[in-house]
C-alpha cells in the first residue's frame, strides 16, 4: 500500500480500519473503482472470512454476511429494548416498594403516640391538591 | 408537598426515629388552629407548614415554615422538587442529633404501635391517590370489634414489606363508602384502589374482621399485588384533571396567599 510508506504505525492502523470500514460500505461497483486505486485488496471484505468464502461470487457473499449482519441488528435491538422495558418496569416497581415515610394523618394520633414514646415529632401539612385538583400533593 | 427532602433516604431511616405527622390543610378547625400556633404569617394559614417539635407538640427544634427549606436551606418557589444534596444530608443529620437527643423511652418499644391513622375516608381516598398507595379500611360498627382489628393490623402496618406503603382509615358505617365501587357492606379489613384523583375508589380485597396477623399479612400481601397506582406525572395529573373538570372543596377556604386573592376575585365578579 502506498500510503503505508508516507507514515509511521498509527496511520497504518487508522488506514487500516478506514479500509474495514469501506469494505463494508461500498457496493460492488464501487468497490472494483476503488481496487484499481489500490484502497481495497483482493480477499479483504472486512467479514474476516477466508478467499475460499468468496468462491460464491463477491456480490452473492456481501448479500449473505449482510443479511446475517442485519439479522444480529435487529436481534440486538430487540434484546436491548426487552431489556430496556424489564429495566423500567423493575424501576417503577423499585420506586414502590423503596422504603417511605410513615405518616400518621391525625394530630390527635400522631400527638397521643409522641406523648406516649417519647419521640420528637416531624409535622408536614399540606392540601393533596393542585388548583384544586386533587389527588396530587 | 415536598418531594426532595422527605423522598431522600437518609431523611427516610432518620424519620425512624420521630413520630411524624401529615396533616390534610384546611380540613379540621383544631388541627388549623394549631398550625397557626407553629406557622402562620400575618396570621394566615398557609398551604403548606414544616416544624419538628418536641415530644409535647410545644417547641420547635428547628426554624418552622412551609418546607423543609426554611430550617435546612435550599431552593424556594420554582424547582422546591431539586433540592441541593447539601441541604438534604444537613436535614438528615439534624434529625439524627434531634433523635439522639430525645431517643425516646420504653414504652416505645414495648407497646404495640397504634394504626397510622387517616382522618376519614374522604380525606384518605384523596391522600392515598397522591401518594400513589392502596388504603385499607378498618371497617365495622362495633367499636370492641374495631379494636380487636387494628390489633392485628398494627402488627402487619409495621412490619415489612408494609411499613410506609399502605395508608389506613376506619370507618363506622356503610354510607362513608358512597364513593367507593364494588363495596358489598361486608365488614372486615377493605384494600381499595383509590382513583386517580382521589375523590372515588375500587374495593380489590375484602379480608373477614376475625383475621390474625399472620393470616392478614397473606390476604393483604396478595390484596395489595393488585393495586395498580396512577403513572400521570405532576403535570400530566394536573392538565387531566383540569380537562375531567373535577375539583377538590377543602372544609375550610384556603388563607393562602393565592387562595385569598382567588377568594377576592370571586366576590368581586358581578352576579347574573
Amino acid at each position: 500500500m502506498y500510503f503505508d510508506s508516507l507514515s509511521g504505525r498509527a496511520l497504518a492502523e487508522l488506514l487500516r480500519q478506514i479500509r474495514r470500514n469501506l469494505t463494508h460500505c461500498l457496493l460492488a461497483t464501487k468497490l472494483r473503482r476503488f481496487r484499481m486505486v489500490g484502497l481495497v485488496s483482493e480477499f479483504e471484505c472486512g467479514f474476516d472470512c477466508t478467499p475460499k468464502d468468496h468462491a460464491v461470487g463477491w456480490v452473492e457473499h456481501r448479500r449473505s454476511k449482510n443479511r446475517q449482519r442485519r439479522i444480529c441488528l435487529w436481534t440486538g435491538v430487540g434484546v436491548l429494548l426487552g431489556g430496556l422495558c424489564v429495566a423500567t418496569v423493575e424501576a417503577q416497581r423499585d420506586r414502590q416498594l423503596a422504603a417511605k415515610i410513615v405518616w400518621h394523618g391525625t394530630w390527635k394520633g400522631g400527638l397521643a403516640e409522641a406523648q406516649r414514646t417519647g419521640k420528637p415529632i416531624m409535622l408536614v401539612s399540606a392540601a393533596p391538591q393542585c388548583h384544586a385538583v386533587p389527588g396530587v400533593w | 408537598m415536598d418531594r426532595s427532602f422527605l423522598a431522600d433516604q437518609d431523611v427516610i431511616a432518620a424519620s425512624r426515629k420521630f413520630v411524624c405527622i401529615r396533616l390534610a390543610t384546611y380540613e379540621d378547625a383544631a388541627e388549623s388552629r394549631m398550625l397557626r400556633g407553629i406557622f402562620a404569617p400575618g396570621g394566615n394559614l398557609q398551604n403548606t407548614v414544616f416544624a419538628i417539635l418536641t415530644p409535647d407538640g410545644k417547641t420547635p427544634l428547628v426554624r418552622s415554615g412551609r418546607s423543609p427549606v426554611w430550617a435546612f436551606g435550599g431552593v424556594k418557589g420554582p424547582g422546591i422538587n431539586a433540592q441541593p444534596l447539601e441541604s438534604i444530608k444537613k436535614m438528615a443529620r439534624a434529625m439524627e442529633a434531634i433523635a439522639r437527643q430525645y431517643p425516646g423511652n420504653r414504652r416505645d418499644a414495648q407497646g404495640s404501635r397504634p394504626v397510622p391513622y387517616l382522618a376519614d375516608l374522604r380525606i384518605a381516598l384523596n391522600v392515598a391517590a397522591a401518594d400513589r398507595q392502596p388504603l385499607v379500611v378498618v371497617y365495622s360498627p362495633d367499636r370492641a370489634q374495631r379494636t380487636r382489628m387494628e390489633r392485628e393490623l398494627a402488627q402487619v402496618a409495621w412490619s415489612e414489606p408494609f411499613v410506609g406503603k399502605v395508608q389506613y382509615v376506619s370507618a363506622q358505617t356503610p354510607g362513608e363508602f358512597q364513593a367507593v365501587a364494588g363495596f358489598q357492606a361486608g365488614l372486615g379489613f377493605i384494600v381499595i384502589q383509590p382513583g386517580t384523583f382521589g375523590l372515588t375508589g375500587q374495593v380489590l380485597a375484602t379480608v373477614p374482621p376475625d383475621t390474625l396477623a399472620g393470616e392478614l399479612r397473606d390476604a393483604l400481601a396478595k390484596a395489595l399485588n393488585r393495586h395498580r397506582p396512577s403513572q400521570l406525572t405532576y403535570s400530566q395529573h394536573r392538565q387531566a384533571g383540569v380537562r375531567a373538570g373535577v375539583r377538590w372543596q377543602s372544609r375550610f377556604p384556603s388563607t393562602a396567599r393565592g387562595g385569598r386573592q382567588r377568594e377576592r376575585r370571586r366576590r368581586r365578579r358581578p352576579t347574573r
